[in-house]
């Protein structure tokens, strides 16, 4: 070290290490800067991403619902999402009796419960209800069972399952053959069936 | 511009030396008045590195063979051989010419030295004082080596004789491009003197060449003698080539050019092609020179290795300085597109709630409810019509045969049974089933139905039954039908109970029973 002629070497030194200072400098403010202006570039990343991510799941949200709203709609119309509309069952049985003619038509209604179908893997945001109804008639001919599945179906609020029925003969078939007579009875109808409601709740 | 210092053994010669050409020289006397006007030249012009060229009486020159090691072991064979001949001496060469052909193949050395430094210290001293980079001191007749290419005498036994000062040649001999041996000899001051001592010294030197084998006798000497061109006739005239000897007279002037000298080389000294030699471009290692002698040279070196850290440093980073506000460019203007984009999707988002928010209901609510319905309906829907229909189409071919009762059910129950035989299910099934990963949906009707008008014999009754069986059956093969209960079961192992009728029993009485079950299963 003592050899080093330090004076000779001061100017370049000096210079060297102002640059050097300078440069860093010059860096460092840039790498600063730069910092901060990537800092804003992500911040607005994020928001973009997230304006995209929005109007992406709302566009397949509309696609959602412009696929399945018009059934959704016929299924509110035809009674079987909301509140159980025992009346028109009611009305619908007194109606079916008057155009059938029926000789006897009752039937009994269990309070509503909680479904219990695991085979349909019901979503939890959904509750599927089910009011049991003993239906007994009495019949012209197993034609009018069919009749009145039908005009069931087709007319009543709700949706119903047939669980079981049975179709007797009654004495009055047994005996004579079948004439059309209005009241009469030549078939005994009796069926099990569920009136099924759903449930969701509002968002 | 480059200087070139250029020692004699007397006067200390400056040659300076700009852009490729000599622009002058300036020579200074071993004195005071010398040695202040050298100081004051070095100070005001020397700013750069210089070489000492040295062309002196006192260098000797060494030739030796020596084992050929590698490494540290070579180091110190060298550091003795040195010590050998030139222990005293602070200015010492050695290189290593090339080995030896055959036998152990050792290495033929040279090992040279300045044995008078005191001659140049008084210059050095002055370097040192006015701060002169010296890079290293350079041997004339070392350098002459370089001279061969030019001359085309790279692979022969070459003489170059040469003159750089008044009073004396140098004589160097060549062989295979390498410096054997040199010596300066006294010479005249005009030409015709010159030709005498050429003459003479290259005879001797010849005999002395042959003497200690140098040259074979049967290899020709080629000797090259450079001069100014107006000498070249008187010395043609004097020299003479024989069998042994051939003399090459070489013009300094056309070698110069050949050598890219531009002008002619001044005077009729030829220090100046050495100089240019060493000053051409290409890089010289020195051949002498302590640590002390190249102190300078070294600080020169760190100042420039500063100002070269310091200028990469500025450019590396003005560079790194200019891709980053390159890339911040770059950033802004993506930035600005993504901010407008954002608001596009803004306004749309906005735009798609307002047209879907009237319901007030969850998309994956509105889905599920109508899957959910979809699936009820297409799963537990189905009435006995589809049954009784089939068993109506059936039975109209079939006139004899009346239905008494239907009994029709839907359900999950596996073993449900009307009295037909049970589905067997393997264990793997019905694991599948306890777990819920499948389940199965059983749509049966039990009919109970009779056969009418078969004229009192059993057998057409069974025969009526059995057909209806077989049609209902063929007809409708999505249907399993099983009989459960004949007009008469004439199983021997049933008990069979009955009434024998008569021809006069009524048609009520007439009726024979039986009973059978369609069913069929639906893997949800």
């Amino acid at each position: 070290m003592k050899d080093i002629d330090w004076q000779y070497l001061r100017n370049a030194i000096i210079t060297a290490v102002s640059l050097l200072l300078v440069s860093g400098g010059l860096v460092w403010a840039m790498e600063k800067w730069h910092s901060e202006v990537n800092d804003e570039f992500f911040a607005q990343e994020r928001d973009f991403s997230s304006a995209k991510r929005r109007y992406d799941e709302a566009r397949r949200n509309r696609a959602v619902y412009q696929q399945y709203l018009s059934e959704y709609r016929h299924y509110m119309d035809a009674g079987f999402i909301g509140e159980e509309q025992r009346l028109s069952w009611i009305e619908q049985l007194q109606e079916l009796n008057e155009k059938y003619k029926l000789a006897s038509l009752s039937y009994e209604i269990s309070p509503q419960e909680k479904a219990d179908l695991p085979a349909l893997n019901v979503p939890s945001n959904i509750t599927l209800n089910v009011s049991r109804m003993k239906l007994e008639a009495g019949l012209l001919h197993e034609g009018d069972a069919v009749s009145l599945w039908s005009e069931l179906r087709n007319r009543s609020k709700g949706f119903y399952s047939l669980q079981e029925c049975t179709l007797e003969s009654t004495n009055l078939s047994r005996q004579a053959s079948v004439q059309y007579r209005p009241y009469t009875a030549y078939v005994d109808m009796t069926c099990l069936l569920g009136w099924y409601t759903i449930k969701v709740a509002e968002s | 511009m480059k200087h070139l210092l250029y020692f004699g053994g007397y006067r200390m010669v400056v040659l300076r030396w700009n852009a490729g050409t000599f622009t002058g020289a300036a020579e200074f006397e071993p004195n005071d008045k010398g040695y202040a006007a050298f100081e004051r030249l070095a100070r005001q012009e020397m700013r750069g590195p210089v070489r000492l060229l040295v062309d002196l009486i006192e260098e000797d020159f060494r030739l030796e063979t020596a084992p050929h090691l590698i490494g540290r072991d070579r180091a110190a064979l060298h550091k003795r051989l040195i010590n050998r001949y030139f222990r005293l001496y602070p200015h010492t060469r050695l290189k290593i010419q090339e080995r030896q052909k055959q036998g152990r193949r050792d290495d033929i050395v040279q090992i040279s030295a300045l044995t008078n430094s005191k001659l140049f210290e008084p210059w050095l001293e002055i370097l040192e004082r006015a701060r002169v980079p010296l890079q290293g001191i350079y041997s004339l007749p070392v350098v002459g080596e370089q001279l061969l290419k030019p001359l085309g005498a790279e692979q022969q036994n070459a003489l170059v004789i040469n003159q750089q000062v008044p009073g004396s040649i140098r004589q160097s001999f060549y062989a295979r491009g390498a410096l054997k041996l040199t010596r300066l000899a006294p010479s005249g001051d005009n030409a015709e003197q010159q030709c005498d001592v050429i003459q003479d010294e290259t005879q001797r030197t010849v005999r002395y060449l042959e003497n200690q084998q140098y040259v074979d006798t049967r290899q020709k000497l080629h000797i090259y003698v450079i001069a100014p061109g107006g000498e070249h006739e008187l010395l043609q005239q004097a020299l003479h080539s024989d069998s042994r000897k051939e003399y090459h007279i070489v013009d300094k002037d056309r070698l110069g050019f050949d050598m890219g000298i531009k002008g002619p080389v001044p005077g009729r000294y030829v220090h100046w092609i050495f100089a240019h030699l060493l000053l051409g471009g290409k890089h010289y290692a020195p051949h002498y020179g302590t640590h002390k002698d190249r102190r300078y040279y070294y600080h020169f070196q760190a100042r420039r290795a500063l100002h070269a850290a310091a200028t990469l440093g500025t450019i590396a980073a003005v560079l790194w300085s200019g891709s980053l506000a390159f890339d911040m460019y770059m950033l802004s203007v993506r930035e600005q597109q993504m901010r407008v984009d954002a608001m596009r999707y803004t306004r749309g988002y906005e735009d798609i709630v307002r047209d879907i928010s009237e319901l007030n209901l969850d998309v994956n609510d509105v889905r599920d409810v109508v899957n959910l319905a979809e699936k009820l309906e297409k799963r537990y829907g189905a009435t006995p019509e589809e049954m009784i229909e089939a068993v109506s189409r059936t039975l109209g071919n079939h006139p004899n045969i009346r239905i008494k009762n239907i009994k029709w059910v839907q359900t999950h129950d596996a073993n449900h049974s009307f009295g037909e035989t049970s589905r067997e299910i393997d264990s793997r099934t019905s694991y599948m089933m306890k777990t819920g990963q499948i389940a199965y949906l059983y749509r049966k009707g039990m009919i109970e139905a009779t056969v009418t008008d078969y004229g009192n014999n059993p057998r057409l009754a069974v025969e009526a039954v059995d057909r209806f069986i077989r049609q209902l059956r063929d007809r409708h093969e999505e249907y399993k039908v099983e009989l459960i209960k004949t007009p008469y079961d004439i199983d021997p192992e049933s008990r069979l109970v009955g009434r024998a009728l008569s021809d006069n029993a009524t048609r009520s009485e007439r009726g024979a029973d039986f009973a059978f079950v369609l069913s069929r299963e639906i893997q949800l």
